[in-house]
């Protein structure tokens, strides 16, 4: 049967109380000295306070506590449920501490994150004496009670936390649910599927435990059952769309279904009802953007970008991502729309505060430079200046140090200034960065192949394809026309140059000067001399210049 | 064009209520404070602060309604659906009042007649709702308030009684309807039609919860039963 907490306290209680420790985490000095001043009074001595959570990690390196007690809002910086991410996440917060979260909500959706980073109690702001001393008791009880499954929970060990956790499951009511849920994850950590079904089976014997459903899906996931697990959560969050946790599984499942379109719509609900979980939001942004719908993507990215300072998910990626997914929706944008102005000036003030908040480091400084440039080019008609040379040559000298994506940029400014040379160095020093790294190095071929933006790409892609309806239909004049057109936009794509210069040929009989066509083409021929051996246009790149060559000896005069 | 055209009111009058509230809050927890340090000096003004923190609650209680019906018109109001342990629940409720009850010598008394009771409900709605009711009894009741639950054909009951004169017979029957708000009564019934909104969005099967008015047949005083299916 349940313990029944009674005030006042037992002399052995306060005793107890007198050895705890508490960790009183908020950024207002006077609400620290309030809380501190009713622990005082309820009998507890030992506690340190913090104004933000830098500090705070600070004091639970130092020492153990066995309550924190952190304010929601925190000022700037990190938030309390960040600082409850960071320290679970890295280890520095033992189970055996409580985590207390103030809030000044009515409702607890507001402060809703991951599943996983649950704080183990909720104070409402403000509270009141009495409502403290009753907590605390509480929470000494559910210490004293569970010390040995949070101490398996600590050291991760599975057994022991099924053992532990059955203990609870039959001793005290308060805690049973907390149990379970622990004693069922040990199982899914160690594979165990029947067991666990079992315990679930009896769980929702009364009732349905929307919380059962996760673990359902991912027994169903370990069992090769995908869809299976996929039913189970669309059913879940249909009937309880607050099941934060059911969002993020579903998405991976359709991301293993190879299914992005879904996986990202799921996302986006999940993002939609608890918008500040920063490793949701990265997801988001990370999968629009393969998708290439972008305004989901910069949405996603800005609130990465706001919500990770100063966290752990800090990272200058998060801002590179952001510029370029703003930069994109600039590129699609027609010049007479008026929001792009707008925009224009986001992306710069995006780009101003990234390079302010990373002063001092070259890639990123090499980047804003890069993304600065460009978007100034793309919406004026001016002199286009040599403002970069400088950063591109010394960029050029440090390749090593450039990652792909940049590279990317960069070797696109190379060659719009026709330093194609430059292209294939860097090109090639980047591929020399990723050896075996199939994936990167078929990138970087692409990359080669057609240093253009995106929008010019698709541009190109579309008169190809015209163009070789054209040279089927025999009209060959048209579709060299066409292909020369597509040469203009992408005027390095092995498939489109050997394609023009196939189409060219058809007509070359007909012409009053043949080996003067012969000749143009072999220049254009001469634009790969860059592909290698294993390229995959390579034999076909021969056989047309063999052929080329013996059109000049044919043609000679 | 006219900007102000633009402006999402309701959104505005919900954040302005939503500070409002946050202050309030900070007012009431202040007077609150102030009780125990007038306890012995003068008990009667410790008497009066500890009722205007009341009254300062029932305010707070009443904007935090008109905020949950904003969310509720907005469709972002959804119970939580957790396995909470009742006297857990019920104890943070009564704690709120430990030390009004105190001043005002209201005796209060818990009866739950399943100790180890686990039921699904969201935790902080049915706070919401029954730190309004207690408010209010605390206003109304002579001596004493009578918290108990039950079990009743499927349904938790969650029963608070008070020995003052009752509710109203317009406010019983105003229940009934549950979609009628009457402004004539002079109370608006605000809480209670945002408690009985609450009670319905907990929901199993067709199963659906409500909330029932009456009055005590033997002393005549209120009470307020909330069913959660």
């Amino acid at each position: 049967m349940a313990q029944v907490i009674s005030l006042p306290l037992s002399k052995e209680e306060i005793a107890v109380l007198q050895r705890k420790h508490v960790l009183v985490i908020d950024d207002f000095a006077n609400v620290r000295k309030s809380i501190k001043g009713m622990l005082h009074t309820i009998g507890i001595k030992k506690v340190v306070e913090a104004n933000s959570a830098n500090q705070a990690i600070v004091a639970m390196r130092e020492n153990h506590f066995d309550v924190v007690i952190c304010d929601y809002n925190l000022g700037p910086g990190r938030d309390g449920q960040q600082l409850l991410e960071e320290v679970r996440f890295n280890n520095t917060l033992s189970f055996r501490t409580v985590y207390v979260m103030i809030t000044a909500e009515t409702s607890r959706d507001m402060v809703m994150g991951a599943i996983e980073f649950q704080p183990d109690d909720y104070l409402a702001k403000p509270f009141a004496f009495d409502t403290l001393k009753q907590r605390i008791v509480r929470w000494f009880l559910r210490q004293k009670t569970m010390d040995k499954l949070f101490l398996a929970l600590d050291n991760k060990n599975h057994e022991k936390i099924i053992e532990q956790a059955s203990l609870v499951i039959n001793k005290e009511p308060r805690f049973k649910v907390f149990a379970q849920k622990k004693a069922i994850e040990a199982y899914i950590a160690l594979e165990q599927c029947e067991t666990p079904l079992k315990m679930i089976k009896e769980i929702n014997g009364d009732r349905e435990q929307s919380w059962t459903k996760i673990y359902l899906a991912q027994i169903a996931l370990i069992q090769n059952k995908m869809d299976d697990a996929v039913d189970i959560l669309k059913e879940s969050i249909d009937k309880d769309p607050n099941l934060i946790g059911a969002y993020d599984l579903l998405s991976e499942c359709y991301l293993k279904k190879h299914d992005d379109k879904r996986a990202q719509d799921v996302l986006q609900k999940g993002v939609q009802r608890s918008p500040r979980n920063i490793v949701r939001q990265k997801n988001l942004g990370e999968l629009s953007l393969k998708l290439d719908d972008m305004i989901t993507a910069s949405k996603a990215f800005k609130e990465v970008v706001s919500l990770s300072d100063q966290t752990m998910h800090d990272s200058p990626d998060n801002n590179e991502n952001l510029v370029r997914s703003l930069k994109a929706q600039l590129d699609l944008m027609e010049d007479e729309n008026p929001e792009k102005r707008k925009l224009l000036l986001e992306v710069q003030s995006q780009l101003k505060s990234f390079s302010t908040k990373y002063k001092g480091n070259d890639s990123v400084r090499l980047f804003c430079k890069v993304f600065q440039y460009k978007i100034e080019n793309s919406t004026s008609d001016k002199d286009k200046s040599n403002v970069m040379d400088g950063f591109l040559e010394k960029a050029l000298m440090n390749a090593d140090e450039i990652s792909v994506d940049l590279g990317e940029e960069i070797a696109q400014l190379l060659f719009e200034d026709e330093r194609y040379k430059d292209v294939d160095q860097l090109i090639h020093t980047l591929k020399e960065n990723h050896k075996g790294e199939t994936k990167i190095l078929e990138k970087l071929d692409a990359i080669q192949a057609e240093p253009v933006d995106k929008v010019q790409r698709e541009k190109a892609q579309k008169l190809n394809v015209l163009a070789c309806k054209q040279y089927e239909e025999k009209s060959f004049e048209k579709s060299s026309d066409t292909f020369n057109q597509a040469l203009k936009i992408s005027p390095r794509h092995p498939g489109m140059i050997l394609n023009y210069i196939q189409s060219r040929m058809q007509s070359v009989n007909k012409e009053d000067h043949p080996i003067k066509v012969v000749n143009n083409c072999m220049e254009y021929a001469e634009r790969l001399n860059y592909l290698e051996k294993d390229h995959y246009q390579y034999q076909r790149y021969i056989n047309i210049v063999n052929k080329l060559k013996q059109y000049q000896k044919k043609y000679h005069e | 064009m006219n900007d102000h055209n633009n402006l999402d009111l309701a959104l505005i009058m919900a954040s302005i209520v939503h500070d409002v509230k946050n202050s309030l809050g900070l007012i009431q927890h202040q007077v609150e404070s102030m009780v125990p340090q007038l306890h012995d000096k003068n008990p009667e003004i410790a008497v009066q602060l500890q009722q205007l923190s009341l009254e300062a609650g029932r305010i707070n209680h009443g904007l935090i309604h008109m905020l949950g019906l904003y969310r509720l018109k907005e469709g972002m109001l959804s119970p939580c659906d957790d396995e909470c342990f009742l006297m857990d629940v019920l104890d943070d409720v009564r704690t709120k009042f430990i030390s009004s009850l105190e001043v005002l010598k209201i005796e209060f008394t818990v009866d739950q007649h399943d100790p180890d009771m686990i039921w699904n409900f969201d935790q902080t709605m049915v706070d919401g709702i029954l730190s309004n009711v207690i408010t209010n009894a605390i206003r109304y009741t002579k001596s004493k308030l009578m918290l108990s639950t039950y079990e009743e054909n499927g349904y938790l009951v969650i029963q608070i009684k008070d020995d003052g004169d009752g509710y109203p017979e317009n406010m019983i029957q105003y229940v009934q309807p549950q979609t009628q708000m009457n402004y004539q009564t002079g109370s608006t019934g605000l809480g209670l039609y945002f408690s009985s909104q609450i009670a319905q969005m907990h929901q199993v099967g067709d199963k659906r919860g409500y909330i029932e008015l009456s009055n005590d047949k033997q002393t005549g005083g209120a009470i307020f039963r909330l069913f959660l299916p």
